[in-house]
């Protein structure tokens, strides 16, 4: 089950550091609450604008709520458990952007190689990696509990599913509950 | 009272360099003209391109690129009905079709295979609004134009140049060139990034001709 590693103090140096949480509680980011509805993988994704991966899309459903001023273009991205670096599709959510204080669903997807799935960690923050990342600024990081035999149960299962970005109303397949 | 102490610094005054200042760089100077004609200022010598033929994989530094086939088409239509047609009244659209492998540990972006396809001047033209060469790219998967490939995932795209209709080869002579990784850059704000380099690969490939 996905679990948040949440969240690194605003302090210099950077460290992992609260236990993990429970499994779809809300993670309080200093700018942000963010909670992981739902995961899982899909074939390809359907729409006005369908999309197929170069290998399978991961995708996450969030709950995001910004707090205290507008959230402006955080690129998510994924981490596999050798720490190698996977961009969010442009075909759901490009990066976090939102009003103040009204709720949103918000649809990640990642096309991932299968080898990728198992360990796979969500990294959710403010900064851009191709400026400074995140440093000095709290950051989330969900560990979605993807263990070798999960992952391939999921990649095995997996199904075509909605092209979504975000907004306050969800998709008919939103994975949350 | 006591006079104040006055003490003289001996100072190099610039009409007064010493003569060693002047004599040693000098002679380094004429070392290394000395060596010039056997090759002491130029760069090491860069290996001619390898021979390109089609489904060889060529390691471009963040990608490994294959090309599949180049084809000849009067237009491609994309995902949503939307369609690239060529710049010029008669001309034609030259695809180049490619598989490209991602394999560093970053996103890379696609447009990196695009520009790496070099051929002759004559084959292609600018697109509308543009002044220089550009290569679009587009996925054959879903016929939408791609962008960044993850670690570990092979794109099989077609990169889409516009073809004047006054070139009507059955081969083109079409060149890969590889990336060289700039892990510091004093001079830009790109550190640690890709930099198009030299030519690895060349050949005459054939061009499938499809109405």
């Amino acid at each position: 089950m996905p679990s948040a590693l949440c969240c690194r103090p605003t302090s210099w140096p950077v460290t992992p550091s609260s236990p993990r949480e429970a499994p779809g509680e809300t993670v309080a980011l200093p700018y942000a609450d963010v909670r992981l509805a739902g995961m899982a993988i899909a074939t390809d994704l359907t729409g006005p604008a369908p999309s197929k991966p170069d290998g399978r899309y991961l995708v996450l459903d969030l709950e995001v709520t910004a707090r205290g001023e507008p959230l402006r273009g955080a690129p998510p991205d994924v981490r596999d458990r050798d720490q190698r670096r996977y961009a969010v599709s442009p075909a759901c959510a490009g990066s976090l952007t939102l009003a103040t204080g009204i709720p949103s669903r918000v649809r990640l997807c990642v096309d991932l190689p299968q080898s990728a799935f198992a360990g796979a960690t969500l990294v959710l923050g403010r900064g851009s990696q191709d400026i400074e990342g995140n440093r000095r600024d709290a950051v989330a990081e969900f560990d979605l509990g993807l263990s070798p035999a999960g992952a391939t149960t999921l990649w095995d299962g997996a199904r075509p599913l909605s092209a979504f970005a975000a907004g306050a109303i969800p998709p008919r397949d939103w994975l949350g509950r | 009272m006591a006079l104040p102490l006055r003490v003289r610094r001996r100072r190099p005054h610039p009409a007064q360099v010493s003569r060693s200042r002047v004599l040693l760089p000098g002679l380094a100077l004429l070392a290394v003209l000395a060596t010039a004609p056997f090759g002491g200022l130029k760069t090491a010598a860069v290996p001619p391109p390898e021979p390109l033929g089609l489904g060889q994989d060529l390691d471009l530094g963040p990608f490994t690129v294959r090309v599949e086939q180049v084809l000849s088409v009067p237009s491609v239509e994309l995902a949503g009905g939307l369609e690239i047609e060529p710049a010029s009244a008669r001309g034609r659209l030259l695809l180049v079709e490619v598989r490209a492998r991602n394999t560093t540990d970053e996103p890379q972006s696609s447009l990196q295979v695009a520009k790496a396809i070099g051929g002759p001047r004559a084959a292609v033209e600018p697109w509308p609004g543009d002044q220089d060469i550009r290569g679009d790219i587009v996925g054959v998967a879903d016929a939408t134009r791609a962008g960044y490939v993850n670690p570990g995932l092979t794109l099989h795209a077609l990169v889409i140049f516009s073809q004047p209709a006054t070139w009507t080869a059955a081969t083109i002579d079409l060149s890969l060139s590889g990336y060289r990784f700039r892990e510091d850059d004093p001079f830009s704000l790109e550190p640690q990034a890709w930099v198009l380099d030299d030519v690895l690969a060349r050949g005459p490939l054939p061009v499938t001709v499809r109405t």
